[in-house]
């Protein structure tokens, strides 16, 4: 009895390892483009007055937006010139669209949060990002500002701490939460990728690769560890109650996980199948975005470059 | 440099390894009943087993002396470079790829394949590079992010004239490399990596190399044509039956061109070529595609740029031009009569491009294979003589077809 009282325990320990789970953004397609090889790298998308736009920096350095829904050419005028679009091509700076006050906010080179106006000004909020030990030059640019359900933007900057920032009252606060980072590091912490989940918490990645909550409410931050031992972690999304993300960095390989808020598990899913060939994904991904009906884009970066889209499962 | 021969029995000479498989094939035939294709008389060369785990690919060619350079594989372990003198038999070990890099990696962290086209240099050295052993990408926890495991594949020389081996070095961080093509004019060489399938620009004279980015997958083969374009099996296109790409390289343009393949004929038919040839004139691409019954023939000339398919910058037309029966292709090379020599299965088969006609010119029966009739060729190149040299696994061995490949009149 002891015996398989054992074998059983056994079993219920190793069982979550046996159970591979499937690699995750199985099933995307490929999104036809308007641009050809070396010139069809996907640099940004956002969602701009209901569509999803995809901004393009060719090897010229033309500059291309579309509408990936239709491949219709965006030639709308804040698109095509101006600080709008130098921030939309450029993708390491984040970019988050205010379409009720006809603007969109960026951290700018210098670390300073902006308000873009969708035809020219460009207004200076505060201060976000800090340096490096020994650099004078902003360095510690977070690549996502993510907007709340309370309206407000969360960002974060010097030192890894949290900003939060309220467009209707136009205050910028510097919150009493910083990102998780190794100690002696936190000059380097930013925030990667960001979403908030239904729970009302913001479910963010750092540069490092460390997964964190973040309660607006409480400030309170909880560290959830790294999916996997790189760094970067290159979107977020909720889909079907849990989290699911895609990590890797430049010179590495994309691999995707999820993480279930219910039961406090990561499930890694691996590298991504490359719907055209029977290899993985193999360059890194650049733009990734969430729809609130659970599609999501993502595209890799390189010469060969493609946009996926990975829609939700039809309901049975 | 040194030696390795004495111990084996490889110090026949090529004339009586021929007699011997003359007489090896006949008694084979008679007990098989006398098949209808009969096999091709071949000297067998095995390589030597300081230098491999009884494995190696499509790292082949003859040098201008007129030796054979042969890439090893030891998985888990150090390849080689070896080189066989065809009339004496006799091997040297030339490069030890941990001994002159100083790499210390183990198991699947190790320089464990010359697998990529040997390449003679118009001043007579030899390149030959190295790769991971076993293909092992996606699970590996370190692949591409960590300074540890596959530290890259190295890229060597050796001069014949002065025997030295020299090591210039990683091209590709942590990729391994793939493919081959030698550009005298340019005094380049280019290959891929694996896995990303990087297309890499290898300048001789400056020492220096430039990644132009992904060309496709990781190729065995890759052409240069009269114009000094390479040519090199490209991406697959999104699309039931859309044939894979065809990539090149224009060196006018500093440029790589994914082109989408015009197939005449029956689309269908078509395969991806896992063996290409430049033909002689440097105007036809010649390939050879696992399971295709047909030779095909890219037209250089028909390489048109332009926006037809967005994930293309243009195309190229593959005639299908001759009909064989289709097999596992791995090995092929242009002979010195100008024909096409390359494998499907067991069959050796020559297409003479002027005529657009392809015959069996044999079957081919590596002695001792463990296999049965099944052949694992890998590799072929042809020596001034026309003799056409072939590798096969299992055991590792160089078949040398005595002046198979020479122009009629001189065999």
């Amino acid at each position: 009895m002891k015996t398989i009282y054992r074998i059983l325990l056994l079993l219920v320990l190793l069982l979550p390892g046996l159970l591979r789970a499937e690699a995750f953004f199985k099933g995307a397609t490929t999104v036809n483009l308007p641009c050809p090889p070396g010139n069809r790298e996907i640099v940004r998308m956002i969602v701009f007055n209901g569509d999803v736009i995809a901004a393009i920096r060719t090897a010229d350095n033309n500059p291309v937006f579309f509408r990936p829904a239709d491949m219709e050419s965006i030639t709308d005028e804040a698109f095509v010139g101006g600080k709008l679009a130098e921030v939309l091509l450029n993708p390491t700076l984040p970019l988050v669209p205010d379409i009720e006050r006809q603007s969109a906010y960026t951290i700018i080179e210098n670390g300073k949060l902006v308000r873009i106006g969708l035809f020219g000004p460009v207004e200076e909020i505060g201060q976000l990002a800090g340096t490096r030990p020994y650099e004078n030059n902003g360095y510690q640019i977070s690549r996502v500002i993510v907007k709340g359900p309370d309206d407000a933007l969360y960002t974060a900057g010097v030192n890894g701490a949290i900003f939060k920032y309220d467009p209707a009252a136009n205050k910028l606060e510097k919150l009493n939460a910083v990102l998780p980072a190794m100690k002696g590091r936190e000059a380097w912490a930013s925030l990667d990728a960001g979403v908030f989940g239904p729970d009302g918490l913001l479910y963010g990645g750092t540069f490092d690769g460390y997964l964190f909550t973040f309660d607006p409410k409480t400030l309170q931050v909880v560290n959830l560890g790294k999916p996997f031992r790189q760094q970067r972690i290159r979107g977020l999304a909720f889909r079907n109650g849990k989290l699911v993300g895609i990590g890797g960095e430049d010179d590495g390989m994309p691999r995707s996980f999820a993480y279930d808020p219910q039961t406090r598990g990561f499930e890694l899913g691996g590298a991504i199948p490359d719907p055209n060939s029977n290899s993985p994904l193999l360059e890194s991904i650049g733009a990734f975005l969430a729809l609130p009906n659970g599609t999501i884009y993502f595209s890799t970066t390189g010469r060969l470059a493609n946009l996926y889209v990975w829609k939700p499962e039809p309901v049975k | 440099m040194s030696d390795i021969s004495d111990r084996s029995d490889r110090s026949d000479t090529l004339k009586k390894e021929v007699l011997m498989r003359y007489i090896f094939t006949l008694l084979a035939l008679l007990a098989l009943g006398w098949p209808a294709a009969a096999a091709l008389p071949a000297a067998s060369f095995l390589v030597p087993k300081e230098t491999t785990r009884d494995t190696g690919y499509t790292a082949i060619e003859v040098g201008l002396d007129g030796m054979v350079y042969v890439g090893t594989a030891w998985y888990g372990g150090s390849a080689h470079l070896i080189r066989l003198n065809p009339a004496t038999g006799k091997w040297e070990d030339l490069i030890d790829a941990h001994k002159l890099t100083r790499d210390t990696g183990v198991g699947l962290d190790s320089q464990s394949k010359f697998h990529a086209k040997i390449l003679v240099g118009a001043d007579g050295i030899v390149w030959a590079a190295t790769k991971q052993g076993n293909e092992e990408f996606t699970n590996r926890p370190e692949y591409g992010e960590s300074a540890g495991g596959f530290p890259g594949g190295h890229l060597f020389s050796y001069d014949p004239k002065t025997g030295q081996a020299a090591d210039h070095g990683i091209l590709k961080k942590q990729e391994g490399i793939m493919g081959g093509a030698i550009d005298n004019a340019r005094r380049r060489i280019y290959y891929v990596s694996d896995p990303k399938g990087h297309f890499l620009i290898y300048d001789i004279a400056g020492n220096s190399v430039r990644d132009l980015g992904r060309s496709g997958p990781t190729p065995r083969y890759m052409g240069i044509d009269a114009k000094g374009r390479v040519f090199v099996v490209g991406a697959p296109l999104p699309g039931d039956n859309a044939p894979g790409a065809i990539t090149m390289y224009d060196p006018q343009t500093d440029r790589l061109y994914q082109l989408a393949v015009n197939v005449e004929g029956d689309l269908k038919a078509y395969g991806s070529p896992y063996v290409i040839v430049m033909n002689a004139d440097g105007a036809t691409l010649l390939g050879a595609a696992a399971n295709c019954k047909y030779v095909l023939e890219y037209d250089l000339s028909s390489v048109r740029l332009n926006n037809a398919n967005s994930f293309a910058n243009g195309a190229i037309t593959c005639r299908l031009a001759a009909e064989i029966k289709p097999g596992d292709t791995h090995a092929g090379t242009l002979g010195k009569d100008g024909c096409f020599y390359f494998n499907s299965g067991a069959i050796l088969y020559r297409y003479d491009p002027a005529a657009r006609a392809a015959d069996e010119v044999g079957i081919i029966a590596p002695p001792n294979n463990r296999d049965g009739a099944t052949v694992y060729s890998q590799g072929a190149a042809a020596g001034p003589d026309g003799t056409l040299y072939m590798k096969f696994i299992y055991p590792y061995q160089v078949l040398a077809f005595d002046k198979l490949t020479a122009p009629k009149g001189e065999n």
